[in-house]
């Protein structure tokens, strides 16, 4: 299965969710891998604590540089080895592999070509021989990342691999909005999409929405608030409830929301066990959601056409 | 084009020795699971080989379905890495073929022999074509510096510090091998079991007839560098003098240690002992169906690379491990006909319906 | 050395590890084997020419002049020194090409064409062996020759080609050395990378750079109009014998009956046997008498010749069965070729 992680907006915690779930998924068991295509700012390396590949790789076998066609083969990274994280991790009993391939440092955005397409596509299929899950995170917005996996799915060579996108949004009207264009509107993945041989209720299928950053009005973080501001908190939640409905984006849609935590608006990294139990610096309900977010990826029941 | 049809004459080296000899024939395996449901018929396998339409597949049934394509040919002109790091430059063309075993192994390798370069200065490419599979080293490095330099795992031993130099790079012509099979509209492309692709270095050199007793004793030092990489150096007696022979034997290695690799991740990620025995049936069950019966060391080798196996069966006893393997499995058989009544009710079948889905439900 | 060495060798007889040394099965599965059939050969082809469809319309008396111009380097004492067999008899066969595939509605039907050809021709003593349409070096009504021979190039890779890159087969161009600018992609804000004069592989200190286009898009089933360079490569190929399409032959010449000639170019053989005891058609070296129009095709030709991969059986049957002539061939193909260029 390929996943691809999307926002309208920078700054929604795209990345840094996309990792947790990669993160959470390889420690349910399966073998997963990371793709940073946020060509434009390659850093997962950072969020997985992959020091050599912090901002991208500087071995010039980064993928930037193998969608080029510069090097045959993208340079992988073992992240339950490599990650300096918490002292490093070893790979836990039971945990799958969690492979990161980054971007090239100094990599910028490019223009895709037909070569491009299909080195793409032959990276797809490769780790789809080893990988159960593919998880590949693009640029914001409009991108050339988003044109890129767009033409590379609607090849037939990849019609028997299963692909689901994620698209990101914080939970304000902006982002809604903005959340609901990148997927319906003008040039949106759907249009795009179609305009690239995808059948659009198919791809439709295939697309659902995570919040984040998301303030639950009954959150314990909201107890000291003024009854005014309780009340006023509650009716506009209401009112992005319905807006996200009417902008197909509603709670039937919406396959995650991550709640706002402290720790990642401040450092972006993978929650582990110890950050909640032991020094206590991460919510226990960040950890939950993103380990629902990994589960729910493949649950059918969640996926079926609506 | 086998090498029946034109017996192989002497070799080169033994003509009249200028100052150095050399002639080493390096290559790469990689091997993986060709992306179908099932295991592929015989027509579909030439149909996926059938890479050049002026030349043949090459097909065998006995003692398993096997077929391989022609050779691809391609033209380099690079540095060599050598175990000193001193410099030396090869033009040439590498061979490279891509084969099916079993309907279901898909494997490429590339080779290329490395000779002494007549002169200092490059020729026009029609010489080297003339050749084909031949490289021509301009650089006065022998044949241990430069078996050293191809068998150094090099992505992994490259400077962390800039880009590596280009050098020979077999790897990347087995790889879009690979690939160019894996994007055929002859398969589905559906995954039946996870496997990584293994790759198997080899470098094989010959001894000198006047090494004395030492010249009619092979041998052969197999690697593990890690999951998924080996290199092989070969020390063969002059008598064995068909490079061709080599490459297949190194092929019949890559694949038996490829489906060792491949089974023993498959039980080890098994939850053998954790979860009933009919959940890991069906993990295990695609090597079951797919993979149990091709193992057969050896069987596509020539007769004089025989030792080749023995001598790996003494140590580190490749096919002691299969058959452990193969017991394990047998065991898990049995252990899930007799938990069968007990273990249905509450996991249900969901389970194994495809390596994804099945893995999240299994809590 | 032998090319042949390096070939696949499946099939091999089973079982090395548990057989005794004194039970030794042999064992052979046909479709495991690969084989490459042996053609008839001459000592030489020449060429009387390669005709376009303005050829026939200047009237018998241009053939005429061409034919007469060529006649005395035609001649079997001077054809014999070119194979090296001077003062000996000598196995040589005629033939030409006439362009039925860049212009094919301008072409008169082989009914006006090809009278013509042999009168003008055999007013000077020349005989015409083989003539061949030039579509069929696209396809010869088995095999697509044109596709064929493009699969089987070998770029010659210039220095820093490592077998990481695909050799670049989608433009449709091949050179003998590398192009001026690379066409690889920069990223946005990425460095650009300086100019740099084009240069010759193997070059004597100085280039002679040359890219030759080998065809262009075109609709239709075919999707291409291939170059006349590349298709005079073809041409080249075939008269040497060293074309094999899964290891048979694709030169089956087909008598042809003077009297009874097909309407249009689509029904006339591939190559068509005028002559009935003409010596073979492909031959170990070729000759051709061209205008001087054609140095930059040939050019190209022997660009592109040198980057094909021969069948090594093909190649190396041809260097022995000289041998057994006492003949020498050169081991490179572009090396068999020898020409006359005519000015106008």
């Amino acid at each position: 299965m390929i996943v691809f992680a999307t926002s309208d907006k920078g700054g929604t915690g795209r990345s840094v969710t996309s990792c947790n779930v990669a993160y959470r998924r390889a420690m349910q068991g399966s073998d997963v891998c990371y793709l940073d295509f946020d060509f434009g700012s390659p850093t997962s390396g950072a969020i997985f604590g992959v020091e050599a590949a912090g901002q991208g790789t500087p071995t010039g076998r980064g993928l930037h540089t193998y969608l080029a066609g510069g090097t045959a083969e993208a340079e992988q990274f073992d992240v339950w080895t490599q990650s300096t994280l918490g002292g490093g991790w070893a790979r836990p009993l039971g945990a799958g592999r969690l492979t990161l391939l980054p971007g090239d440092a100094g990599g910028g955005e490019f223009p895709v070509n037909k070569q491009m397409i299909r080195r793409c596509t032959d990276l797809f299929l490769s780790l789809d021989e080893e990988f159960e899950l593919t998880l590949v995170d693009l640029s914001a917005g409009r991108s050339y990342a988003t044109e890129l996996v767009l033409r590379a799915t609607a090849d037939p060579v990849l019609a028997a691999k299963t692909t689901r996108w994620l698209v990101f949004h914080r939970w304000t009207r902006q982002h809604i909005v903005a959340a609901s264009g990148l997927v319906h509107g003008t040039q949106g993945i759907l249009e795009t999409g179609a305009e690239y041989g995808h059948r659009k209720p198919d791809l439709e299928d295939g697309i659902r929405f995570v919040r984040t950053a998301v303030l639950e009005p009954e959150s314990p973080q909201l107890a000291s608030l003024r009854p005014e501001q309780s009340v006023w908190l509650q009716s506009y939640d209401i009112d992005l409830q319905r807006l996200a409905g009417k902008m197909r984006l509603g709670s039937s849609l919406m396959i995650g929301s991550i709640p706002l935590d402290p720790v990642l608006q401040w450092r972006e990294q993978i929650i582990v066990e110890d950050d909640i139990s032991t020094t206590r610096i991460a919510n226990a309900e960040t950890g939950q959601a993103f380990e629902a977010l990994a589960e729910r990826l493949t649950d059918k029941s969640l996926w079926e056409g609506l | 084009m086998p090498a029946s049809t034109r017996p192989a004459p002497a070799r080169a080296r033994a003509g009249p020795a200028p100052a150095e000899n050399l002639d080493v024939l390096v290559g790469e395996v990689r091997t993986t699971l060709l992306q179908n449901s099932h295991q592929v018929g015989a027509d579909t396998v030439a149909r996926l080989l059938d890479l050049d339409p002026g030349r043949r597949v090459l097909r065998a049934t006995r003692p398993f379905t096997y077929a391989v394509s022609p050779d691809e040919r391609v033209g380099v002109h690079c540095p060599l890495p050598t175990g000193s790091g001193t410099r030396a430059d090869g033009v040439g063309t590498v061979l490279a073929r891509a084969s099916v075993t079993g309907g279901i192994i898909l494997q490429a390798s590339a080779r290329a022999r490395l000779v002494r370069a007549a002169g200092e200065r490059r020729l026009p490419w029609s010489h080297y074509l003339t050749n084909p599979g031949t490289i021509e080293v301009g650089a006065r490095c022998g044949a241990p510096d430069l078996t050293a330099g191809f068998l150094r795992d090099s992505a992994r031993s490259s400077p962390a510090a800039g880009p590596a130099r280009e050098y020979l790079d077999l790897g990347a012509v087995v790889n879009r091998l690979l690939n160019q099979v894996q994007r055929m509209p002859y398969i589905d492309r559906v995954t039946m079991l996870r496997a990584r692709r293994t790759r198997l270095r080899f470098a094989v050199t010959w001894r000198s007839p006047d090494s004395g007793e030492l010249a009619e004793s092979p041998d052969i030092e197999l690697v593990v560098h890690d999951e998924t990489s080996r290199t092989v150096r070969l020390r063969l007696p002059a008598s064995i003098s068909d490079p061709a022979e080599a490459v297949v034997a190194c092929e019949d290695l890559a694949l038996h240690d490829w489906l060792l690799t491949t089974v023993a991740n498959l039980m080890e990620n098994s939850r053998i002992g954790v979860d009933p025995a009919a959940e890991v049936v069906a993990r295990i069950r695609p090597a079951v169906d797919h993979l149990l019966h091709l193992w057969m060391p050896g069987a596509r080798v020539a007769e004089d690379l025989g030792w080749m196996w023995t001598a790996l069966e003494r140590r580190p006893g490749f096919s002691r491990q299969w058959t452990s393997l193969r017991g394990q499995i047998q065991n898990q058989l049995l252990l899930a006909v007799l938990e069968k009544p007990a273990a249905a009710p509450t996991h249900g079948n969901l389970v194994f319906q495809d390596g994804v889905e099945g893995i999240s439900h299994r809590a | 050395m032998e090319p042949q060495l390096m070939e696949p060798l499946p099939g091999q007889p089973p079982p090395a590890v548990p057989v005794a040394p004194s039970a030794r099965a042999v064992f052979r599965e046909t479709s495991a084997a690969g084989r490459t059939v042996e053609v008839p050969l001459a000592q030489l082809s020449v060429e009387l020419g390669h005709f376009y469809p303005e050829d026939f319309h200047d009237g018998a008396g241009a053939l005429a002049a061409h034919f007469r111009r060529i006649a005395p380097w035609a001649e079997h004492s001077s054809l014999g020194a070119l194979v090296g067999a001077a003062g000996r008899p000598t196995r040589v066969s005629t033939c030409l090409l006439v362009d039925d595939y860049s212009e094919p509605d301008t072409l008169p039907p082989p009914g006006v064409v090809l009278p013509e050809l042999i009168a003008a021709a055999g007013a000077h003593g020349l005989v015409i062996d083989y003539i061949a349409r030039e579509s069929a070096c696209v396809e010869n009504g088995r095999v697509p020759l044109a596709r064929l021979v493009e699969k089987a190039l070998i770029p010659d890779p210039p220095y820093g080609t490592n077998g990481s890159r695909p050799p670049v087969h989608e433009t449709g161009w091949l050179c003998n050395g590398s192009r001026s600018v690379s066409t690889a992609e920069v990223p946005a804000m990425g460095g650009r990378t300086p100019w740099h004069p084009p240069a010759e592989n193997a070059a004597r200190r100085h280039s002679v750079f040359l890219d030759a286009e080998l065809w262009t898009e075109e609709p239709g089933p075919e999707g291409r109009l291939w170059s006349c360079s590349f298709l005079a490569a073809v041409w080249q190929l075939l008269r040497l014998g060293l074309l094999r399409a899964r290891g048979e032959t694709v030169v089956n010449p087909v008598p042809v009956d003077l009297t009874d000639l097909p309407d249009g170019w689509a029904d006339f053989p591939a190559i068509g046997r005028m002559t009935p005891r003409a010596a073979p058609f492909c031959a170990y070296r070729t000759f051709s008498a061209l205008g001087t129009t054609y140095l930059p095709v040939e050019h190209a030709v022997r660009v592109i010749l040198g980057q094909v991969g021969i069948d090594p059986a093909a190649l190396a049957s041809t260097v022995r069965r000289a041998a057994e002539e006492g003949l020498t061939v050169p081991a490179e193909p572009a090396d068999r070729l020898t020409y006359l260029f005519l000015s106008r």
